[in-house]
């Protein structure tokens, strides 16, 4: 997991001309001690409750997400905000965007540390990734079978086993020719399980009628692909 | 600014993300880093979250600067009121419901609208929209200037001292549930009225 200490390169006066959001300024730019501190109180005044509200999207309770919280602040902290100082003022986004990254990729790494496992955002949505694989191949190429019906990738046949792997490299493949944004859209929707308002939402898409016609112009493409090699049913 | 290439643990950049998820990138940038998602399951599954939070809290601000006008709506509808007591506000709910996204309500229990209270009890209470809610509570002044806010995971929020409450004036109050899939659910905009 991305570690959230990138650093590049800061402006050298944290002031107004450097562009960067007044109380994330005066934290930098403060000299060491009560003048600083203050600094510090009063950007968390403002974005005490982001950053809470991203402890709290990743921790799996309340006191998991003030233990998260506390953490955050440690590490913001740390080294002189050093991971303060590794944002790069930008008139085209906003700061408190790449504070939730920043916050979230903290979170995650104490996440790890304390329950020794990677975290993972389960919502009743949620599938498993060999159940959305499965469902992947469906929705391409029989809308209308059962998932039950599809064979598991971990069937123990061998000749079986063989002919979804090959169904799945053959897939891969015929993904492989798309567009990365076309590539994006289909794993957003059939590996990774987002709704489709939120993928048109992250993806910029105007409407959600727009996201639909392209994945289903993007599912013919791959249909005809595979049919091109030969698949013609989806059972192995 | 952000053509560079991606960080040493071979992930996308916070910079990266964030302007990602802003719809801030170049065509250039666009590309490099749509080329990255479409590979990685990690920073897809980030940019997702991340994406999450930030409507969530879009949503959220919305609120804030609804609360100005609804309030306006509302000493319209006294007016109204008092004009013409069988005619009810609708400007107030047109303007409430813009603000909740079509959301389904909260229903709250306490304060009732208009009742008055004593500022140093001030007890907020709503009923739970289920399971793992993150609710967001905020108070605001007649001109939508924001008194307080707090989030808490009970439907019951208690400000043992509360600042800035001045006697005679009504406040107004709304309460947000925040799923845990980046949807929410608003109460709407609710009155109390701090006695002389």
């Amino acid at each position: 997991m991305p570690s959230g200490s990138h650093t590049r390169g800061f402006p050298a006066s944290a002031d107004g001309a450097s562009g960067l959001p007044k109380e994330l300024a005066n934290v930098l730019g403060g000299v060491a001690g009560v003048e600083r501190e203050q600094a510090w109180e009063q950007f968390l005044q403002i974005h005490s409750t982001l950053l809470l509200r991203v402890a709290r999207s990743v921790a799996p309770s309340q006191d998991g997400a003030m233990d998260h919280y506390a953490y955050v602040l440690e590490e913001l902290r740390r080294d002189e905000y050093r991971r303060l100082k590794a944002y790069v003022p930008d008139r085209s986004t906003k700061f408190t965007t790449w504070l939730v990254v920043v916050t979230r990729r903290l979170c995650v790494d104490h996440y790890r540390r304390v329950y020794g496992r990677p975290w993972k955002k389960t919502t009743p949505g949620e599938v498993e990734p060999t159940v959305a694989a499965r469902r992947r191949l469906i929705d391409l190429l029989a809308d209308d079978i059962s998932l039950d019906s599809f064979p598991d990738t971990t069937t123990t046949d061998p000749d079986r086993g063989l002919r979804v792997k090959q169904l799945n490299e053959m897939l891969s493949r015929a993904m492989g020719v798309l567009s990365p944004r076309d590539q994006i859209l289909l794993r957003l929707r059939f590996e990774d399980d987002v709704p489709i308002r939120e993928i048109a939402a992250l993806m910029r898409y105007p409407t959600v009628f727009r996201v639909y016609r392209r994945i289903n112009a993007l599912l013919d493409r791959l249909r005809l692909a595979l049919m091109n090699q030969g698949v013609d049913n989806p059972e192995p | 600014m952000t053509n560079q290439s991606q960080q040493s643990d071979g992930h996308l950049t916070p910079q990266e993300v964030s302007r990602f998820v802003d719809g801030a990138l170049s065509p250039a940038e666009r590309h490099h880093v749509e080329a990255h998602l479409a590979t990685c399951s990690v920073c897809r599954a980030e940019t997702v979250h991340v994406g999450r939070l930030v409507r969530a809290r879009e949503r959220r601000k919305r609120l804030f600067v609804v609360v100005p006008v609804a309030a306006a709506a509302a000493a319209a509808g006294i007016l109204l009121l008092t004009s013409s007591p069988s005619e009810p506000s609708p400007l107030t709910g047109r303007v409430f419901r813009d603000a909740g996204d079509g959301a389904q309500r909260l229903e709250v229990v306490a304060p009732i609208d208009d009742s008055t209270v004593v500022s140093d009890s001030l007890r907020f209470v709503w009923r739970s929209a289920g399971t793992d809610v993150q609710y967001a509570l905020a108070v605001t002044d007649s001109n939508g200037g924001p008194i307080m806010s707090e989030t808490t995971a009970d439907t019951t929020l208690v400000f043992p001292v509360v600042p800035n409450l001045a006697a005679g004036q009504t406040y107004f109050w709304f309460v947000d549930a925040l799923f845990n899939d980046g949807e929410s659910a608003t109460s709407g905009i609710h009155r109390f009225i701090i006695p002389p």
